[in-house]
């Protein structure tokens, strides 16, 4: 898949002619995603002219990622679309937004540490560049933070990469799982330890959390709906859960770390959202907050919290990628993100007002909204597997975070109308499509729950073995 | 001498290198002058190239001599020249606290290195690392999905380069610290690809590009979209010469 996409971008000159493509390649992802069952995908095999073929390898974990890229993808290329005036400008958004798709499709696909290291530069590259595409003060400044700190997680992760070759002689997956079984010494700890860290440099938890707010808020409307709806869960998330897993295992310490990062992030992510006053900077660190639940759940090494962080990761990827579209709508409408000034919206904008309520109430985990249903999974996951302090932390947060997404409400969309927005008009229908799109389905897989645990989520544990 | 000196000896001899490797880093990092900073990089480069060479892999240290010592510092010296010199308040605000801001570092180098020891059970018995084949083989045959890869990175570091260079072909009167801004995160969103040479090259290119047509652009008045349609096209034969020259 990432194969084709790449293939078609040189001939992608005619520039009215990339939306509509990148259109189609987003709804052949979800399609195929949804459509195609995992053993079909694996026998599939990439020719390439002259270089050759290989083997991409897919399986439950990895089809739910796909699906979410699709859906993550095709809402930030509307988005774009519609928040972004110049032409040319639009054609390298796309271009690149396609190029991140291939990195994170990539990344999904490989069975290899090296080949892994390689898709993560492709979305990172893509994404340090769509992050500066408006090239003011703050772009760049978000741009540069976000590039520096994945240097040093790049330098990180090459080390662990290269210490891991050199005490197990092998890059693949089962080789250097395989090896590690059989001997691990001080340095291939340090190695899992330092491409831990290095991931969790990428997926933005909090000791290393940095450069996050400022890369989703300085960023544009499209861009940060791609960031924080997948680019970081697929870069930092996903490929600790893929790692942990499949190579380095649920040892000890592996869980008591994860642990506590994922505690620290929950609180720490939802404090700071708490306090912001800028609309993208109050998700960015919600975002934080909800990473946090993903790993918190990973932590606990048994099945069903595996199953809890991915379905989370999925949901997640919706609702936080529908509340950038709003926060892209009531930017584009209003010019500012500052809460305080703003107020009342809904009454001019009801699509975008009554959306967003999907979407918070879902992240703040309300029945019967898909957020709830995740939440409940991890919660459960880390009650049963005896970590009752931090299950008490986990809803304590939630109630935080219900806190910190009522205030926002409050504040951008319910009360009186502020007096400078009396003219304002509702988002235009390339903002709203998404935006509906999204809350149907935040609805429909809380509604419709118990089907989507037996098809999507439940198969996630046979990753475990 | 006996063998066990030489090989005590060669350690050292990697150690030292090592060492001033590092030294000459930190100094690139610190430099305030943009040319010396380049120069302090390209003798990084330099000192590496040494330790690949001892470390028997002649090929990944002609690359790194060629590319990262030559060619990089080549086109950062004629980017330098570009611009302008920060002069009087502007020069004084950029060395505040230039130091002084990573007076913790080697503490907390050493705090980490003291802990990391601490905590993990050290030994250095290491197996012997077995070296698989030739590069070229291994590259070619064995890694041709990591190669896509490289070329995806490159694609984008070449979009990254003439989007972020745009700026400065459409503001030609802007002033010199914007200029460089704009510079430094474009080289370096190009500079962090991992297959360094061909990012190098393609970067050589854009720039040249980009510098060589300013002054026909704006003879001819700049049309929006203009220079992206350009600078794509010369993104595929930049591909191209890359995959050639491997």
């Amino acid at each position: 898949m990432g194969g084709i996409l790449l293939l078609n971008l040189p001939f992608r000159r005619l520039k009215q002619l990339a939306f509509p493509f990148a259109l189609a390649l987003a709804v052949a992802q979800g399609g195929l995603a949804l459509f195609v069952p995992a053993d079909l995908w694996n026998r599939a095999v990439v020719r390439l002219g002259g270089l050759g073929e290989f083997r991409l390898t897919v399986d439950r974990l990895s089809i739910v990622l796909l699906l979410s890229i699709a859906v993550v993808f095709f809402s930030a290329l509307l988005v774009g679309r519609a928040t972004i005036a110049d032409g040319s400008k639009r054609f390298e958004f796309i271009n690149l937004l396609v190029l991140t798709v291939v990195g994170m499709n990539g990344i999904v696909m490989v069975r290899d540490l090296f080949s892994l290291y390689v898709f993560l530069e492709v979305a990172a590259i893509a994404s340090f560049v769509l992050v500066c595409l408006n090239r003011d003060r703050d772009a760049l400044e978000g741009g540069f933070k976000y590039l520096i700190l994945s240097a040093v997680a790049t330098v990180v992760m090459l080390t662990a990469i290269g210490l891991l070759l050199m005490t197990t002689g092998d890059t693949s997956f089962s080789g250097v799982a395989a090896a590690l079984r059989a001997h691990s010494n001080y340095l291939s700890t340090l190695a899992i330890a330092a491409f831990v860290a290095g991931l969790s440099i990428k997926g933005g938890l909090v000791p290393f959390h940095g450069w996050l707010p400022d890369a989703y808020t300085a960023a544009p409307a499209g861009v940060s709906v791609l960031l924080a709806g997948i680019v970081t869960k697929t870069t930092g998330i996903y490929t600790v859960i893929r790692l942990i897993t499949a190579i380095f295992g649920f040892t000890p310490q592996v869980k008591a770390v994860l642990l506590s990062i994922g505690a620290i992030s929950i609180v720490v992510g939802a404090l700071a959202a708490l306090g912001q006053k800028d609309f993208k900077r109050m998700l960015a660190y919600s975002s934080i907050s909800q990473m946090g639940y993903i790993i918190l759940s990973l932590g606990t090494g048994t099945a069903l919290g595996l199953a809890g962080a991915v379905f989370h990761l999925f949901n997640h990827a919706i609702f936080k990628s529908q509340l950038f579209v709003n926060a892209a709508a009531v930017e584009k409408q209003t010019g500012t993100r500052d809460m305080d000034v703003m107020g009342g919206l809904s009454a001019r904008m009801p699509v975008t007002g009554a959306t967003s309520v999907v979407a918070f109430l879902s992240t703040a985990g309300i029945p019967p909204l898909s957020g709830f249903w995740s939440k409940l999974i991890i919660i459960v996951a880390v009650w049963v597997s005896g970590y009752h302090l931090l299950a008490v932390l986990a809803v304590l947060a939630s109630l935080i975070t219900c806190a910190y997404f009522l205030s926002m409400q409050r504040r951008v969309f319910f009360g009186p109308l502020a007096e400078e927005f009396k003219n304002i008009r509702e988002a235009q229908l390339g903002i709203l499509f998404p935006a509906v799109i999204l809350a149907l389905v935040s609805i429909g897989v809380g509604v419709f729950f118990p089907y989507v645990l037996n098809s999507l989520i439940l198969p996630i544990k046979s990753v475990v073995g | 001498m006996r063998p066990i000196e030489k090989e005590v000896f060669a350690l050292t001899i990697d150690l030292l290198l090592l060492i001033a490797m590092t030294i000459a880093a930190v100094w690139s990092v610190l430099k305030k002058d943009l040319v010396k900073a380049a120069i302090a990089l390209a003798g990084t480069s330099i000192i590496l190239t040494i330790l690949m060479f001892r470390l028997a892999s002649p090929l990944a240290a002609v690359f790194e001599l060629s590319v990262c010592a030559g060619l990089i510092t080549v086109i950062l010296m004629s980017t330098i020249s570009l611009t302008k010199p920060p002069e009087g308040r502007q020069k004084e605000e950029q060395s505040e606290g230039r130091v002084q801001r990573f007076a913790l570092l080697p503490l907390l180098a050493v705090a980490a290195a003291v802990l990391t020891f601490a905590v993990l059970p050290f030994n250095f018995a290491l197996p012997q690392a077995v070296a698989s084949g030739d590069v070229r083989t291994v590259l070619w045959d064995q890694r041709q999905l990591d190669l896509l890869g490289q070329i995806a990175a490159i694609i984008a570091g070449v979009f990254g380069v003439s989007l972020l260079f745009k700026e400065k072909l459409k503001s030609a009167g802007r002033t010199g610290a914007s200029w460089r801004r704009a510079g430094v995160s474009s080289t370096m969103a190009a500079g962090d690809d991992p297959s360094s040479d061909g990012g190098a090259s393609s970067r050589a290119r854009a720039l040249k590009e980009d510098t060589g047509s300013e002054g026909s652009n704006e003879g001819v008045g700049l049309q929006p979209g203009g220079s992206g349609v350009r600078n794509n096209a010369g993104s595929s034969p930049s591909g191209e010469t890359i995959r050639s020259s491997r």
